[in-house]
């Protein structure tokens, strides 16, 4: 079924948080939790399992903005969270743009109908950008760029766009999997306790960076085609330590990682990341053949008992609607380890970036 | 004494002006209340609308007022009919074929939802459905084969709904080909439809067709065939000569799958 954007009603999730319990966190660890969420998520124990993967997320959200704004950042955000159906990143990012002092109306207006919110024609032509980048059918491509350069946009600031569009998507993604459950921040912009909260919020918001372009260093390694093209912005150096920190982990065999990398790619149509992850599995024994075979038929006699199940379950975190992923994630915790678990999330999550994010490839 | 005139005329000012804010903002809120409402109206209506056409499309109908999007693309097409239900209606009164037909579609919608396949449209008591549209779908072929068979376990399971209620079972047909198709939404002002249509569309509703010759439930052509791997236990059929194709047919039955 095709996915449909969501108002905050009508969005189906599960009640309960799938990621398993990890063990306690380190303090430091949690210090910098609490620092970024104002309290402990029930996913973070999980997701601690895969210490790649929580850094990551971490990451991503003490990131600075070096071309675009923070209200521009949660805009996106929103927009992103709204077409995936994701319950969690919505209203986060829409409590965000409402702390930051961004009026309900044109919030609403975002979310009812993006061609007719009142806002100026370069943000509105970002928006329409990183909505097309996330729905993926088909991804924007260099015709669609130039419109935003047209509309004023440099082609640095466009590249940041495109990748927060990205992190966004794989934020949707493992909070989605993981059936994350709704943040507190989300009651705290209304009513008595908006009144006495928002404007100490508010300034912390304010307070969050603005950055300095960061050299990527070493460009090498797995889809370093892609994150080469942000080189300098610091989302392009956090994907780059998510990347290598999935491929190097010893959770999941690299096989298997790359088995649901070349899934997702092949479900969005996406030839660059359908490439490298064919050459991963090169390395890990898959002739041409097995994977062209394996592709074609979502099966393989080469895959073991984990693999078979985590191929078919690999597709559906494309497209498919929020109950229906969160089933199919309810299938998979009987046949993996908590650990492999939370890692298929990660691993998911990232495809699911990537795949979407070489849409930029086309430029070169 | 001008004075207190003054004051008397100010005073009863403020309070008309006061009254007339008052009146002014409850009216304002009221209107919006209802903005608000129809708002919320027509966004139930474009999520419904959503359900038979894809986002975007429902999207260009709004701002742009016409539906200018077609394309090609390669899909795979299901035609179900429910085999000798036209003699069977004759003989049953309109309200039990009504519930047994809504009844059917409902669990056969499901078997098709739950493999990616998008039902296209009711034709009498049958359907038309299609994978690989409105979004791509890679394992098209595989999918469109599952539903067929989750639609034939389904259908046994109606059929024993069916007999507890002292109804005849009902015998479904399915055909099932891939290739081109120009896909969009077609229609009049008045009536629209998310729909495909080409050779394709035609083939494998005389596929559908076959099913009677071949004394089976599914058919599948060749180019669904080609797609699928070995864990499918399929069956040849005889190569048959088929109205509007130069070349005979090549199709296949299924006995089950072996997950």
């Amino acid at each position: 079924m095709p996915a449909t954007a969501a108002t905050y009603e009508n969005i189906s999730w599960s009640p309960d948080c799938l990621v398993p319990q990890g063990p306690p966190l380190q303090p430091e660890i949690s210090k910098r939790i609490k620092a970024q969420y104002g309290y402990i998520p029930e996913f973070a124990s999980g997701f601690a399992l895969v210490p790649w993967l929580l850094d990551g997320i971490m990451r991503f959200n003490e990131m600075p903005v070096v071309h675009i704004t923070h209200q521009m950042k949660d805009m996106v955000m929103m927009i992103v969270s709204q077409d995936s159906s994701c319950r969690y990143c919505y209203g986060i990012s829409r409590s965000l743009l409402q702390i930051s002092g961004m009026a309900d109306k044109q919030i609403r207006q975002l979310e009812q109908d993006l061609y007719a919110a009142d806002m100026p024609i370069d943000r509105k032509a970002a928006l329409e950008y990183i909505r097309k980048l996330s729905r993926a059918n088909p991804r924007p491509g260099a015709q669609e760029e130039e419109g935003l350069l047209e509309a004023g946009w440099g082609k640095e600031a466009v590249t940041e766009v495109a990748f927060m569009a990205a992190e966004a998507i794989l934020f949707n993604r493992a909070m989605t999997l993981s059936a994350a459950q709704p943040a507190p921040l989300e009651g705290m912009s209304k009513g008595l306790r908006g009144m006495l909260f928002k404007p100490i919020m508010k300034r912390q918001l304010s307070k969050r960076p603005i950055g300095q372009k960061v050299p990527l260093g070493d460009a090498n390694g797995p889809y370093g085609g892609i994150v080469r093209i942000a080189d300098g912005l610091p989302g392009a150096l956090t994907f780059r330590v998510m990347i290598d920190g999935a491929m190097s982990s010893g959770i999941l065999p690299r096989r298997s990682k790359a088995i649901i990398l070349a899934v997702i790619a092949r479900m969005l149509l996406c030839d660059a990341c359908e490439r490298e992850a064919v050459r991963i599995l090169a390395e890990e024994g898959f002739s041409e053949e097995d994977s062209k075979q394996m592709l074609e038929k979502l099966s393989s006699p080469l895959f073991d008992e984990k693999e078979a199940k985590m191929a078919p379950i690999a597709r559906h975190t494309v497209r498919a609607q929020p109950a229906e992923m969160q089933g199919r994630m309810n299938e998979l915790r009987g046949v993996l380890t908590p650990a492999e678990f939370v890692e298929f999330i990660g691993v998911a999550s990232l495809g699911n970036a990537l795949s979407r994010l070489s849409c930029l490839l086309d430029r070169c | 004494m001008p004075f207190i005139i003054a004051t008397v005329g100010l005073t009863v000012l403020s309070v008309a002006l006061f009254s007339m804010t008052l009146r002014l903002r409850n009216r304002c809120k009221r209107i919006e209340d209802t903005l608000e409402s129809v708002t919320g109206n027509l966004e139930h209506l474009q999520r419904s609308f959503q359900r038979f056409v894809p986002q975007d499309v429902v999207e260009d109908i709004i701002h742009r007022g016409v539906a200018t999007r077609g394309e090609r693309r390669e899909i795979t097409v299901m035609f179900a009919d429910l085999v000798g239900f036209t003699a069977m209606s004759e003989e049953t009164s309109p309200e039990t074929v009504v519930r047994l037909l809504n009844g059917y579609f409902q669990t056969a919608t499901r078997a098709i939802a739950q493999h990616n396949g998008y039902v296209s449209k009711f034709l009498g008591d049958g359907f038309m459905a299609f994978f690989g549209a409105p979004e791509p779908n890679p394992w098209q072929e595989t999918d469109s084969v599952k539903a067929a068979l989750a639609l034939r376990e389904a259908l046994a399971g109606y059929n024993e709904t069916l007999e507890r209620d002292g109804l005849p079972p009902l015998k479904v047909s399915i055909g099932l080909h891939a290739g081109p198709v120009v896909a969009g939404v077609i229609g009049s002002l008045e009536l629209v439809e998310y729909t495909v249509i080409g050779d394709t569309v035609n083939t494998a509703s005389r596929i559908e067709g076959l099913t009677r010759k071949f004394e089976t439930d599914i058919l599948l052509s060749q180019s669904v065939r080609d797609k699928l791997d070995d864990r499918f236990d399929l069956i040849q059929q005889p190569a048959i000569e088929v109205k509007g194709k130069a070349e005979p047919v090549h199709t296949w039955s299924i006995n089950a799958y072996r997950d």
